[in-house]
């Protein structure tokens, strides 16, 4: 069977000219960057090269380029390192209700050795407002962090308004810019501070990513030891992870244009077609400011678990939401912030594109989710003479 | 946490359905984790 892969939020297919870089420095460029002799000397080139290529797809200079294992050290360096070394200032954060994991836990951490969190909450579209953020900013705020774009739901948040804000104000912003880096334009330059990446969110090889911070801010190591990136980030360099991310954003970068284009029709195809062809169905997040490659439904009287199994047994991998929550049965916090019920959260499924899908992926996709749907109806005891009455709160 | 009798089920449910003149309904509902249960009884 021809499997079609439509989960590419969660994580996405190694791009070949990406694996091919990889293995030439497992095979031959296997040196330490640290050591003197050319073993070493390619290596820490090639790390360098890979710097400059990440820097390049978001405007920042190569030695603004801290590697990391993946978008969640990203966050928790950019949160816990900036708020422990500047905490002095201050001991307020301001943060949203829909981030992902990695910040809200750090936050939430945070919050138990002695810093404040505000929790900024969403419209049902799932944007948060630059006013909003504006009325929370208090005196002591030392960072504010925002997502680009909501794994979800792929809500496109008003970074660049945010940023502005507060640069005016003199806080540091950062953003988990992990789902965007890759799929929309990005330009630190519009004053972020820091700003969050994940290798195998855009074609990059997984266990490796990136946090950008501007020069002039300082972070508290997250991790002690021999003292590589800048001494912020101590460990062997990952040099083919490196490499690969590194070619990644190269490829990202050059192929962006067309390729964004690309993914809308196809997104678009499948939202007009769901929506069309599904009766009750509707679209979570925001119609127009919205990942190009996200498309997220939720239909009435089913479940999105049920909807993803029947997709698989016929070879299409999708997601309920987030792909950590499926193996739990707290309905997301993302949906919940939007102002769902807990049944309306469990009723919703995630489409999201990568560069190696295609229309026709699409249409076969459309082909089976009415029927999928049909079916789970069937043996739904719900219906519109028998709809859901929301029941307690708790499982 | 799918094992194959769950599978099983999942891809070949047996007794689905209304029993329209049900002697008995019982209802187990709790959609906020996505349980929900109607079981029918009826006598011959
Ligand atoms: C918005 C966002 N932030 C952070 C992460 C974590 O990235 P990683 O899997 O590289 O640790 C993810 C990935 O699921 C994400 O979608």
């Amino acid at each position: 069977m021809n499997r079609i892969y439509l989960d590419n939020s969660a994580t996405t297919r190694t791009d070949d000219r990406v694996i091919d870089d990889m293995i030439l420095f497992m095979r031959e460029g296997y040196g330490n960057p640290s050591s003197l002799h050319s073993f070493g000397r390619e290596a820490n080139r090639a790390v360098q090269e890979a710097r400059q290529r990440v820097a390049g797809l978001i405007g920042a200079q190569p030695d603004e380029i801290i590697f990391t294992s993946g978008g969640t050290e990203s966050d928790n360096l950019a949160l816990k390192g900036y708020a422990l070394a500047n905490g002095r200032k201050g001991g307020h954060i301001i943060t949203s209700s829909i981030e992902h994991h990695a910040v809200l836990e750090p936050c939430r951490y945070l919050e138990k050795i002695g810093f404040e969190v505000t929790f900024l909450p969403v419209d049902e579209f799932g944007m948060i407002s630059t006013a909003s953020v504006e009325e929370a900013i208090r005196k002591d705020t030392v960072l504010i962090s925002i997502m680009h774009a909501n794994n979800e739901i792929g809500t496109v948040q008003p970074i660049d308004a945010i940023a502005k804000l507060a640069n005016e104000k003199g806080v540091p912003f950062h953003t988990d810019a992990v789902q965007t880096v890759g799929r929309i334009p990005l330009d630190v330059s519009n004053g972020i501070s820091m700003l969050s990446m994940s290798g195998h969110k855009f074609h990059g090889p997984k266990g490796v990513g990136a946090l950008f911070v501007r020069k002039g801010i300082r972070l508290e190591t997250q991790m002690h030891g021999g003292g590589q990136e800048k001494g912020v980030r101590s460990s062997t360099e990952n040099v083919p992870a490196i490499v690969g991310m590194g070619k990644a954003a190269e490829i990202a970068g050059e192929e962006f244009d067309a390729e964004s284009r690309r993914q809308v029709r196809i997104r678009d195809m499948i939202i007009d077609g769901v929506l069309e062809s599904v009766p009750r169905s509707f679209l979570n997040g925001h119609r127009s400011e919205r990942l190009p490659n996200n498309a997220h439904f939720r239909f009435d009287f089913i479940e999105g678990e049920g909807i993803v199994l029947h997709l698989d047994m016929r070879g299409i991998a999708v997601s309920t939401g987030s792909a950590c929550s499926t193996s739990s049965l707290e309905p997301s916090h993302v949906l919940l912030a939007t102002g769902l019920m807990p049944h309306q959260a469990h009723g919703s499924l995630r489409i999201s594109l990568g560069r190696f899908n295609t229309e026709e992926e699409a249409r076969i996709f459309l082909d089976n989710i009415s029927e999928v749907v049909s079916i789970l109806r069937e043996m739904s005891p719900y219906n519109e003479n028998n709809p859901i009455a929301p029941g307690g709160d708790q499982c | 946490m799918y094992c194959d009798k769950v599978m099983n089920h999942f891809a070949n449910p047996g007794n689905v359905g209304e029993i329209p003149d049900a002697d008995a309904i019982e209802i187990v509902e709790n959609p906020i984790c996505g349980n929900v249960m109607y079981i029918y009884q009826g006598q011959e």
